[in-house]
């Protein structure tokens, strides 16, 4: 073969080649790592065998005037605070002092109507997390009024807001939560047991569907089975359960009769664990919704062993925090619900001790606006939420306080808080406690269930042991 | 009769009875549909999506401002702005006549208007009374007036006000659902005589 002289342009041609060639094999070599990585991690991942944990997800439907539920007390900040927030202005004298381990020169409390809150925060078993909301990617105030980044889709509209809080990925149709795409990775954990990880006990919600894992739907009174049989030896529900275990051709049909089929299994498994579980003695509050939801979750954490379960994601919600009126009369209620519902669920992880095992969070549509419009507030956007548990690194507040000054460094205007932590930072730091991979590398476990994770600075928020 | 006759015949005949159906149900001269069908046959694509949207008003702003800013607030009073609309662009009373105006069909024709807005963008515009009514009067990314400055009264904040000089409240339940309030006569919201639509 006649050699040639090698010209210029033939040698950055092959270059080129070989530039692209080489990092075929570096991208090659680094998926190779990284699904090494989540390989041992899924081995072992810092997950002992025989652990237990749960995430429990309690959702303030509405969108919480948290503005008032972690309320400045330093004189600065508190004057500020009762200047703009008008008529919505909590008596200093009544709200609930609490001390926080960061030296800013800003002291905070409590709303009054949440003592047993204030407790659990002093006992180090509870942190709140400052301006928390949706975003697509950090926001100023200079770009939210420039129109320079990208912001979620439908800001300060409820529907929009709750998905983008449970999907953890707004700007995408995403039909999965970030909780069921948790559930998806983490589903081998829970071996060969028949109940789905995703146990709501307040109905349907985005929060908990993932691609593979359905969510489970129980009651305040148990799982929920078939009604109108006169037990399991009536004819007619033996001949119902015989129809759904026919051999069908239909996709759909085997589709129906395996779901059926399940949930009757599902509902015996369930049923009888309870039926046999040792009563709980923990007193929860009467005619609380929240409260009776709370108690079904801690009753099925008792029985968590007999349904062959290490890993819980549980859905709770409350309802009834849009107050754009009587705010001042609805929401001390509403507070005061959440407070005691709350506590008697952290004494029953106690009495069953798995309080270290239990983690719950609080999300909501967004937070309000921290003007009033004379009786109660408008839709905003940042809000303050609080991670209860024994494994929460509590008596602190985590994040950055909005600084209260309306056209202010942190409003987008109209008393609205831009968000200074994503929801993203936010339920990241607690998916990595309950036991998914923390690496950030592309492919990723991390990123696998929440997407736009990589664009915030904070991945770990460090709330969490 | 010839096959190719018979044919032709009956062709005739269907021409003629589409012809007599169309007499008998076309919209007569002046009706607003009929000026919602023409406005938007001879509009750009933008004012056609908006027209279908029943939007009676919707215009195409040629340059849309990025961020609307009223010419000069102080003087945007509870008054009937005067201010004419962007040049160049045709104008169409959006408002009902006097004879037939109502605070309900004032309320009715602004949920309306957010209908025809969704219909050209997709979803409800975003944000509060001062917002809504920005991106309402051009201020949103297709730069479409869905609603004439001339018809509607903004006070100073640059709010859309109702017949009794009050904003209206929107609540935004999703980006389809947007529910208007008017605070009604006695100028407070969530009593019982508010107008919501």
């Amino acid at each position: 073969m006649p050699s040639s002289p090698l010209s210029r342009r033939h040698f950055l041609r092959q270059a080129a080649c070989a530039a692209v060639g080489t990092s075929g094999i570096a991208s090659t070599i680094w998926n190779l790592r990284a699904l090494g990585a989540a390989a041992t991690a899924a081995d072992t991942g810092g997950i002992q065998a025989g652990d237990f944990k749960a995430l429990v997800c309690v959702f303030l439907y509405g969108g919480n005037d948290s503005a008032n539920l972690l309320v400045p007390r330093d004189p600065a900040n508190y004057n500020a605070y009762a200047t703009q927030r008008g008529v919505l202005a909590l008596p200093q004298s009544a709200i609930l002092p609490i001390n926080d381990l960061v030296n800013d020169g800003r002291d905070f409390a409590l709303h009054p109507s949440v003592p047993e809150l204030r407790d659990i925060y002093n006992q180090g078993k509870l942190a709140f997390v400052a301006n928390v909301g949706s975003l697509m990617a950090p926001v100023t105030r200079d770009t939210y009024l420039n129109g320079s980044v990208q912001l979620p889709p439908q800001l300060f509209s409820h529907e929009d807001q709750q998905t983008q809080w449970q999907t953890s990925w707004p700007g995408n149709p995403s039909r999965t939560g970030w909780g069921g795409r948790m559930a998806d990775l983490l589903r081998t954990l829970n071996g060969s047991s028949a109940i789905s990880m995703s146990i709501s006990v307040a109905g349907s919600n985005v929060f908990e569907v993932g691609n593979v894992v359905s969510q489970y739907q129980v009651s305040t009174n148990g799982s929920i089975g078939l009604s109108g049989f006169n037990g399991t030896s009536d004819p007619r529900y033996v001949a119902y359960n015989n129809i759904a275990t026919l051999p069908y051709t239909n996709l759909f049909e085997r589709a129906f009769g395996a779901v059926t089929r399940r949930a009757i299994d599902n509902n015996v498994l369930i049923t009888n664990a309870l039926a046999v579980a040792p009563p709980l003695t923990t007193v929860y509050p009467a005619n609380s919704y929240l409260g009776d939801q709370l108690n079904m979750v801690a009753r099925l954490i008792s029985v968590r062993a007999a349904l062959g379960m290490r890993r819980q994601i549980y859905f709770v919600s409350v309802g009834g925090f849009d107050t754009h009126d009587h705010e001042l009369t609805d929401q001390p209620a509403l507070l005061g619900d959440v407070s005691t519902a709350l506590s008697a669920f952290y004494r029953s992880t106690v009495e069953l001790g798995m309080q270290n095992s239990v983690t719950t969070f609080t999300a909501s549509d967004f937070g309000r606006t921290f003007t009033t419009n004379g009786a109660g507030s408008d839709h905003g956007w940042g809000g303050h939420h609080l991670v209860m548990g024994g494994d929460v690194k509590g008596g602190n507040v985590y994040g950055r306080y909005p600084i209260l000054s309306v056209d202010g460094p942190d409003d987008t205007g109209y008393g609205r808080w831009i968000p200074s932590t994503s929801v993203d930072e936010y339920s990241a730091t607690l998916a990595k406690w309950f036991g998914v991979n923390p690496s950030l590398a592309p492919g990723g476990e991390m990123l696998t269930v929440f997407p736009n994770l990589g664009r915030f600075a904070t991945p770990d928020l460090g709330f969490m042991n | 009769m010839k096959p190719s006759r018979r044919l032709a015949l009956v062709l005739l005949l269907l021409l003629g009875g589409t012809l007599a159906i169309w007499l008998i149900h076309r919209d007569p001269p002046g009706s607003p549909r009929g000026e919602a069908s023409r406005a938007a046959d001879s509009s750009p694509p933008a004012a056609k999506i908006a027209a279908q949207g029943s939007i009676s008003g919707a215009t195409t702003s040629p340059n849309p401002p990025r961020s609307f800013v009223p010419k000069d607030p102080s003087a945007s009073t509870a008054q009937r702005d005067p201010a004419a609309p962007s040049p160049g662009v045709p104008v169409m009373p959006t408002s009902a006549p006097a004879a037939v105006r109502t605070p309900e069909s004032e309320t009715g024709r602004i949920r309306t208007v957010l209908r025809g807005y969704r219909a050209a963008l997709g979803q409800n515009p975003v944000g509060s009374n001062p917002e809504i009514a920005r991106a309402l009067l051009g201020s949103n990314p297709r730069g479409i007036q869905f609603l004439d400055r001339s018809t509607v009264t903004l006070n100073a904040k640059g709010e859309l006000l109702d017949d009794w000089g009050n904003p209206y409240f929107f609540h935004a339940i999703s980006g389809t659902h947007m529910e208007v309030r008017s605070p009604g006569p006695d100028g407070k919201l969530f009593t019982a005589d508010d107008v919501v639509k």
